[in-house]
């Protein structure tokens, strides 16, 4: 850690940010929100009558799929990602909030609250704390061993991606070691295992029922188109979230932080690992939205609770921030970001 | 729950993980129908008059579905303020059956609604709420209404012992009395005396209650002043044990009523309340807090110092409530605070008055809280 950095000044200056952006915070988000799941509705649904009239014209099932892709991104990003986080509870509307809030992915949201909410968002970045850092399946940095499985770790990377819904869906199984492996001493699971393997399936079964029996049926004669279409959606938003998130946290600058250095951490230390351990992503309004405001990781990772629709305002204030204190702000086009992360996955393939 | 609940219920969580399909499908809906909503009735504002500096009141048109009232029963009023949606509970004070001159057509509800301390939502309300807007209301509640009694046994006296705005429901009974009589429904002719105290001004209603004096002949209505020398002693002294009274304001108001009555050997029995600030926790000196907890439906109290965090505080109780990061940043420790003041430790922040979910990690207790883990 840098200790020429005054982090009571950085955490009182960051600490005012979002008091000041808080007070703001009221009927615009909240129009905000409504109006993004009304598209959201609006896509899911005009996709999938759009793929049963493939038959029409082909071109009507490919804006379908296209359209279904849409719907399910915006679910799954700016929809599912924020409310879970709990961006929307002061809203106080029974239908978005982190409680009862659940998303259109195979992974069940307490599950990921836990894993991601809670030990992502604190442990960003710690080696052997923050189970994101290469998903326990990617070397990422030279924290792990070289292991042979490495080489080939590009098409184990490009695999996750296509299967992104059940990754998240099985990270926590994973890392508590349910079905493979020992678990590690030092992990103390509030849910016991059994718990966990039955959401895991009864998530992971509806959504399957859902997208590759129910509507598919529902099509009739035209399963086939349905299947097909809605198989290609979920692989559309499983690649765009997959690339997204990566670009968020292993661009080449990207930190990574021992479990040494974070103990006893100040409020300070804390937003100057979360500065650190993000990188943004520039681009427009649409592709913002698309991305659930992950294209603002930095502003997210310092505020995970701040309305995503925020992040656009405070980013130039934080930028003005860390400048003040030498902190070093990580934000590229999409294309440089991207091509970070695969030299990063390429370069730590090998020893 | 019947079948179609049932499968409505089943479908929405399996295909949309909503707790029904009309939650799931409102967005779009209301782009349609704005007055629609999954789980509450709606109400469209009719009109919304100041009757006083600090009293609002509000006319309502509920849609058809919404259960009919009965005189005396109150109704939570949610209405969205600046993103939020915030509810309350308000008496309604006119009666099931009224007729209203401006509406001859529609079915009109009234809320007579006083700015209190935590002004969050009535300041919210004049601003925000305008005639032609919507509104939701749970369905209408309480057990505070005229028995079958008044009718049936016409011997029993009827004493209305109001403080400030609990006249409300009181307007509603009296309303439903003068349309009884005037259908000559109502039986009795004994007495029925109305104690009114409020500050000297503030007494709402009084054209309306000269007029149901003279509707109602039997009635009689006493508007009193505590600082120009009224006294509750007084004013309740000729109460006749077989009185059946209705008394509605403060709690501190309800207790001073009822020692009166004990000393004049009013039986209990013969007594209905309803008082505003729910039976107050409580207020513990040198930095401890009552909080009243709900696990998993069952019901604790506590004393927690107020210097320490919510969680630290229930921790130490023994109590193991869900947690994460213990920074305010994970939302694991969240909880749904049903009533009581908390302040956000990371933004200094006071809550509001009403339900709303809050983190433990970083909330102190200001005021007696329930909670529910």
């Amino acid at each position: 850690m840098n200790k020429n950095i005054n982090f009571e000044l950085l955490a009182n200056e960051l600490d005012d940010l979002k008091r000041q952006t808080l007070s703001e915070v009221g009927a615009t988000d909240a129009a905000y929100i409504r109006k993004v799941i009304v598209w959201q509705r609006a896509l899911e649904w005009g996709g999938r009558v759009l793929l049963m009239l493939g038959f029409i014209h082909p071109l009507c099932w490919v804006v379908g799929v296209l359209s279904l892709a849409s719907a399910k991104i915006l679910d799954n990003m700016e929809i599912g990602h924020n409310v879970l986080h709990g961006q929307y509870d002061w809203m106080n509307d029974p239908h978005i909030n982190s409680r009862q809030f659940d998303w259109d992915i195979a992974c069940d949201g307490k599950s990921w609250q836990r894993i991601h909410n809670y030990e992502h968002h604190t442990y960003t970045n710690v080696i052997g704390k923050d189970r994101d850092f290469g998903y326990g399946l990617l070397r990422l940095s030279n924290d792990f061993a070289w292991r042979v499985k490495n080489l080939w770790q590009f098409i184990t990377y490009v695999n996750l991606s296509m299967l992104f819904q059940w990754g998240v869906s099985y990270h926590e199984l994973a890392a508590e070691r349910v079905f493979m492996g020992k678990k590690k001493q030092d992990r103390s699971s509030k849910v016991d295992a059994s718990e966990l393997k039955r959401r895991f399936f009864s998530k992971g079964g509806k959504q399957l029922i859902k997208d590759y029996l129910l509507f598919p049926l529902l099509a009739g004669p035209l399963f086939l188109w349905v299947i097909c279409g809605n198989l290609i959606a979920n692989l559309i938003r499983n690649l765009w979230t997959s690339t997204i998130i990566f670009c968020g946290h292993f661009t080449t600058d990207v930190h990574t932080f021992s479990q040494a250095e974070c103990e006893n951490e100040t409020q300070g230390q804390w937003y100057y690992r979360q500065a650190l351990g993000s990188s943004n992503i520039l681009g427009g309004k649409l592709f913002h939205i698309f991305t659930g405001h992950l294209s603002f990781q930095i502003e997210h990772h310092l505020f995970p609770d701040l309305p995503s629709s925020r992040y656009q305002q405070v980013a130039p204030q934080v930028v003005a921030i860390f400048a003040r204190h030498g902190i070093a702000y990580h934000t590229g086009p999409f294309l440089r970001q991207y091509s970070q992360v695969v030299k990063r996955i390429l370069r730590y393939s090998l020893p | 729950m019947n079948l179609l609940t049932r499968l409505n219920k089943v479908t929405a969580k399996t295909l949309f993980h909503t707790e029904s399909l009309g939650s799931y499908f409102e967005p779009l809906i209301q782009r349609v129908k704005p007055a629609w909503r999954a789980h509450w009735f709606r109400a469209q504002v009719l009109s919304v008059k100041p009757l006083r500096d600090d009293v609002l009141q509000l006319e309502l048109a509920p849609q058809k579905s919404w259960p009919q009232a009965k005189a005396g029963q109150h109704v939570l009023l949610t209405v969205e303020l600046n993103g939020r949606l915030m509810t309350r509970p308000f008496s309604i004070s006119s009666s099931p059956e009224q007729h209203h001159a401006q509406y001859p057509k529609t079915r009109v509800i009234r809320l007579t609604i006083k700015h209190n301390a935590d002004g969050a939502f009535t300041s919210g309300l004049s601003r925000h709420i305008t005639a032609g807007c919507y509104v939701n209301l749970s369905a209408p509640q309480g057990d505070f209404v005229l028995g079958e009694s008044v009718v049936d046994l016409p011997e029993t006296p009827l004493w209305f012992v109001a403080a400030g705005s609990g006249i409300t429901p009181f307007m509603a009974m009296l309303h439903q009395l003068a349309l009884s009589i005037k259908r000559s429904v109502l039986q009795s002719s004994s007495p029925i005396q109305l104690i009114y105290f409020a500050k000297a001004g503030e007494h709402l209603y009084v054209d309306e209650l000269t007029a149901l004096a003279q509707q109602i002949p039997q009635l009689s209505v006493k508007m009193l002043v505590r600082k120009n020398g009224d006294s509750l002693a007084a004013a309740l002294q000729e109460c006749p044990a077989a009185s059946q009274v209705l008394i509605c304001g403060p709690g501190k108001f309800k207790q001073d009523v009822d020692c009166q009555l004990d000393a004049i050997n009013h039986p209990p029995q013969h007594r209905q309340a309803e008082y505003f600030q729910a039976p107050v926790l409580p207020q513990t000196d040198n930095g401890h807090q009552h909080i009243q907890l709900t696990q998993r439906g069952k019901q604790t109290q506590l004393i927690l110092a107020t210097n320490d965090t919510l969680l630290n505080g229930l921790e130490l109780q023994g109590i193991s409530a869900n947690f994460g990061c213990r920074i305010g940043v994970c939302h694991q420790c969240q909880c749904v605070k049903k009533t009581g003041v908390v302040r956000n430790l990371r933004t200094g922040e006071l809550s509001q008055q009403g339900e709303q979910l809050i983190q433990l990690c970083i909330s102190q207790a200001v005021s007696p809280l329930e909670l529910e883990l």
